[in-house]
């Protein structure tokens, strides 16, 4: 009779949850039946899992062990319903620990348990790679442009061009993920540069001109290596003031850029643990100049 | 100066070799996994072919039914499977639509062949320790050549020689190859191919010895120079690389190569890294110098280059890549040249590369400020 009902309670286990879905209903009588049908085993068992204590598998009727794999796959399922790691995730992963320790003990269906653990364990995984994180960073970099001047004179005008180099230190932070970051990066800048003229018949010649400014910027990118290897774009307000020495010629008189400018640029960024290298290379919009910039960074 | 070398690099014979170090970002740090020249480039290994089969190539326009081992299968001569293990045959065609001084009025486009050649492979004993390999292929004449009507000769072999592996661990190669130093990138208009005179056409007759001992891989090369050049352009002299495996994945490595012919006496010394961040993303770091010192009436030169190549892999087959170069082709001028140069390399399926490259050229002159150099190259490179 008692055999009997075994087979009753398996095949009715078996046929309610058969699927990888399983309801709050038929989880909350599995529980049930877990602390109140089964106490002495359930108690063994917990002194099994909880205390290390020796259990004999003999102990534990067919119809126990079903129950408990069912549960297993119930809150695995939990588990894996979930879109991130929230209060759910930490809510049941101790119970799916519980009864994965549990099968393991009573060597019942290790194959379909092991497979399961490495389902949910790559699932938690997941959703640990899709949490955002806010990171800080503190960055030196070496950058060079080009601006433009003229020189007008009472006839003509002369194009002056200037290129530059500088140093940026700044500092910067992310909100980022395995796979995406977004990120803000405010950086001063101080550099020189040599102007001189590209076209027309006046000879127009300067070095080392200082240039003081800043620069904010605002990028996304795409984290492509488990290293942090990042590949975005970006977008820049650039700040410079560079003052050109006029003509002792009251003739003549030198106009330059505005000296706010907005550059695109597409940046990478390589990461040895907390450091960085990264190297950025853009084009100012509605101006013929080009960016280009290499730095180094701790992240923290 | 830099300007006439620049324009010669690009302009006179764009050939690119095929070889990637920066695969050491997939966890292939040593040549020798891929190609039977050890120090890389040339023909690959059938273990090569399939890697760039299954490892590098996008899997992405293969049926989904097609499992990763099939896809490697279709790796040899041909897309079939070798039946016999002695005999290899290898075929490539490499184009370029090159446009210079863009956006400039003397902007350019054209097509050049840069390469379209076969390569026969033969190995014998056990893993393929004794291999002869020779290659043979259409040489483009140089703008200059053809317009004087020079350079008659069309084909050109850059690589033959027989290789022998006294044991795993050490191998000795004499023939035509490329001289061991630096960094082997594929862009032979790198200055820091450039500056040590390893562009696409100076391969040297030479002896090889390679070695692969426990962390450490080197190779040290005599040579007497291309023989089928007039013996008083022939630079003869020796060269050696050596590298350390750090930190597990990465390389730290030094070089130095020394040579002379009836005009010119060569020496070149770098220092160089390649770190592999994972997943096929990967830094190339070389910087050097090369002492130029004239035996004729040409004032001496001392060179300085440093090159940083840096990968990224968004998805299977396609890299981002940005090649960094800083050039003084001669410490007593002030002039400094910049080459900033992001590109794409895309392997939709095996045995095709697309690549496309933007470079950026900028001097720097306190004397002078001059517009920046522009040119775009649309690569193509098909190999059986």
């Amino acid at each position: 009779m008692n055999q009997r009902v075994n087979w009753v309670w398996i095949i009715f286990l078996f046929l309610s949850g058969g699927s990888e879905s399983f309801g709050a209903d038929q989880m909350n009588d599995w529980i049930k039946a877990f602390n109140k049908s089964h106490p002495v085993e359930t108690a063994k068992m917990r002194n099994g899992v909880n205390r290390g204590e020796e259990i004999k598998v003999s102990d534990f009727s067919p119809e126990y062990k079903e129950l408990l794999y069912k549960l297993y796959q119930g809150y695995a399922s939990k588990i894996i319903d979930s879109k991130s790691l929230d209060s759910g995730v930490t809510k049941n992963t101790p119970q799916f620990e519980f009864f994965k320790k549990a099968l393991g003990k009573l060597e019942y269906r290790e194959d379909d348990v092991d497979s399961t653990s490495d389902r949910v364990r790559t699932h938690l995984t997941h959703l640990e790679e899709k949490k955002y994180r806010l990171r800080w960073r503190l960055f030196l970099n070496y950058m060079s442009w080009q601006s433009q001047a003229a020189l007008v004179g009472p006839f003509e005008t002369t194009n002056l061009l200037t290129t530059n180099l500088g140093l940026c230190p700044g500092f910067g932070m992310s909100l980022e993920n395995r796979f995406w970051a977004l990120s803000l990066d405010l950086s001063g800048l101080y550099g020189s540069g040599g102007v001189s003229a590209v076209q027309g018949l006046v000879e127009y010649q300067q070095s080392q001109v200082p240039a003081l400014g800043g620069r904010f910027a605002i990028g996304g990118g795409r984290i492509v290596s488990a290293s942090g290897s990042e590949v975005g774009l970006r977008g820049s307000l650039l700040f410079v003031r560079q003052n050109l020495t006029k003509p002792s010629d009251n003739q003549y008189n030198v106009t330059q850029d505005k000296i706010l400018s907005y550059t695109v640029s597409v940046f990478s960024r390589w990461r040895f643990n907390r450091f960085y290298l990264e190297t950025d290379f853009g084009r100012t919009i509605a101006r013929p100049s080009t960016l280009w910039s290499i730095g180094l960074g701790t992240i923290f | 100066m830099i300007r006439r070398i620049l324009a010669l690099a690009l302009l006179v014979a764009p050939t690119m070799a095929s070889a990637y170090p920066q695969f050491i970002g997939h966890g292939y740090p040593s040549c020798m996994n891929c190609h039977y020249n050890p120090m890389g480039n040339g023909p690959l290994t059938d273990y090569g072919r399939a890697v760039g089969a299954d490892g590098i190539a996008s899997g992405a326009l293969y049926p989904k039914s097609w499992s990763e081992e099939k896809i490697a299968d279709l790796s040899g001569f041909l897309f079939r499977t070798p039946v016999q293990k002695h005999f290899r045959v290898q075929a490539n065609y490499r184009g370029m639509e090159m446009v210079s001084s863009v956006g400039t009025p003397s902007e350019r486009w054209s097509w050049i062949n840069m390469q379209a050649g076969g390569q026969l492979i033969l190995k014998f004993l056990e893993n393929d320790r004794l291999t002869f390999v020779g290659e043979i292929g259409y040489n483009p004449s140089s703008n200059s050549a053809k317009a004087t009507g020079q350079d008659k000769r069309k084909l050109r072999t850059r690589e033959h020689y027989v290789g022998y592996r006294i044991k795993p661990e050490v191998g000795i190669y004499a023939g035509l190859m490329d001289k061991a130093y630096g960094i082997r990138v594929a862009e032979h208009i790198a200055f820091s191919r450039i500056l040590p005179e390893l562009t696409q056409n100076d391969q040297t007759h030479g002896v090889m010895i390679h070695g692969l001992f426990d962390g450490w891989e080197g190779a040290l090369h005599g040579f007497v120079g291309n023989l089928l050049q007039p013996k008083d352009l022939r630079q003869v002299g020796a060269s050696a690389q050596v590298e350390r495996q750090i930190f597990t994945d990465h390389r730290l490595g030094m070089s130095v190569l020394s040579s002379k012919n009836d005009y010119v006496k060569m020496l070149s010394y770098s220092l160089h890294t390649r770190l592999s961040l994972s997943e096929g993303s990967a830094l190339l770091l070389e910087a050097g110098q090369t002492e130029r010192i004239s035996l004729g009436t040409r004032g001496d030169r001392i060179g300085r280059y440093a090159l940083l190549q840096t990968y990224t892999r968004p998805i299977r087959g396609l890299y981002c890549l940005t090649n960094i170069e800083y050039m003084k082709s001669d410490l007593s001028s002030a002039a400094t040249t910049v080459r900033w140069g992001p590109g794409i390399q895309y392997f939709p399926v095996q045995k095709l590369e697309l690549r496309t490259d933007l470079y950026q050229t900028r001097t720097f002159n306190p004397n002078a400020s001059t517009q920046d150099g522009w040119t775009i190259l649309f690569q193509t490179n098909v190999w059986l």
